[in-house]
């Protein structure tokens, strides 16, 4: 079965909103004066490692708003722009995005049928409401979390209230930029 | 001027109540007391080794201060703070028996932390103490944070940062367990 990998820039008081601040927020933008080539190397490894995305509507309309025209993205920009992205939506009439795809109606169900399609990995970023709803339903095989030497003090977090899991961790590395570089799997008896 | 060091035991989700055992600290309805339990390694002593090494005082809130007595008061010899002095904030504590070598400050309490890194003497460790943390954090007290990160997402219990303050970091250690548990430590950028 495809594995759900979740992959988050994230604070150290676990905020992973806007951090490349497309979506506007008054906080948004607290990832982008950290410049690691070490960073850039484990999402490029984990983009090719993958062969679609899953999403919330929010971090989706952030991403369809910014990758579509962003200059400079080379590769990476073309597998972001080119590979299927799964928006989950209730509400979403059409998704704009090249390759976009709408999930609607019993979410659980229908990403569970997408894990069992033949395909490689499976990434999640942003989606804060959307993973609290994989977690209920045990969704999640591995968390990849970069994690910011800052504390926000605000905005939605990875984790959220009355949110539970247990975890086991793989690797740990850190970086001199101060970034360090969480890598769970989901723990499952 | 002495340096305030922070050490917590604390969750992926930011949580630091009850770390050590199931009756600790049960304020909000927290049932997940003791979670730290199932990871201990010896590295985390060794840990506590390093950072007491440098440090005489112990700056704590009643409720973590009264904890450590219970447990530590009746059996000095294997009182990993035996020697140290102990400040222990309170507008309500009438006695300081409890624990030898206690002083309460009782007002004016960021002055009197002020006045306490002024003088002479080695560094100063906090633990547990949430409300008290969130003061000397919401007034730029803290000199570094020592954190040892759980496998874990509690969903809910007292955090470690307040919410609304802002802080940048810089990361100066960081290395994991066998058991899952990541250490790291931050300074003030």
């Amino acid at each position: 079965m495809r594995k759900i990998i979740v992959t988050e820039f994230i604070t150290l008081d676990g905020v992973i909103e806007d951090p490349g601040g497309s979506e506007k927020t008054e906080h948004g933008g607290w990832g982008r004066k950290f410049s690691d080539n070490n960073t850039m190397k484990l999402k490029f490894e984990e983009l090719f490692a993958s062969d679609a995305q899953l999403m919330g509507r929010v971090t989706y309309d952030g991403f369809a708003s910014a990758w579509p025209t962003m200059q400079g993205t080379g590769e990476f920009g073309e597998r972001m722009n080119g590979m299927p992205k799964y928006v989950v939506s209730q509400t979403l009439r059409e998704a704009q995005w090249n390759n976009s795809h709408i999930i609607k109606g019993d979410v659980p169900k229908e990403v569970l049928k997408l894990k069992q399609q033949p395909g490689s990995n499976i990434l999640v970023s942003g989606s804060a409401a959307l993973i609290q709803t994989l977690i209920q339903n045990d969704l999640i095989d591995e968390y990849r979390l970069l994690v910011y030497p800052i504390v926000l003090g605000s905005g939605k977090r990875l984790f959220q209230t009355g949110t539970q899991a247990t975890l086991k961790l793989i690797e740990s590395k850190s970086f001199d930029s101060g970034i360090t570089f969480l890598h769970y799997e989901s723990a499952r008896s | 001027m002495r340096k305030i060091i922070v050490h917590e035991f604390i969750t992926l989700d930011g949580v630091i109540q009850a770390p050590g055992s199931p009756t600790e600290d049960t304020d909000g309805g927290f049932t997940h007391g003791g979670w730290t339990l199932p990871y201990w390694h010896d590295d985390i002593g060794a840990h506590f080794g390093q950072i007491f090494a440098d440090a005489d005082t112990l700056l704590l809130g009643r409720k973590t201060w009264k904890t450590h007595g219970e447990a530590f008061e009746p059996d000095p010899a294997n009182d990993p703070f035996n020697g140290f002095k102990k400040y222990v904030v309170s507008t309500t504590l009438k006695s300081a028996d409890a624990w030898r070598d206690s002083t309460i400050i009782s007002g004016n309490v960021i002055e009197e932390i002020h006045k306490l890194k002024n003088r002479p003497g080695k560094n100063i460790i906090m633990d547990g103490s949430s409300v008290l943390m969130h003061a000397l954090i919401e007034n730029d007290l803290v000199d570094e944070y020592v954190l040892h990160v759980y496998p874990l997402v509690l969903g809910s219990g007292k955090r470690l940062f307040p919410d609304g303050k802002h802080l940048n970091l810089k990361l100066i250690e960081s290395s994991h367990l066998p058991t899952g548990v990541v250490y790291q430590r931050y300074q003030p950028a």
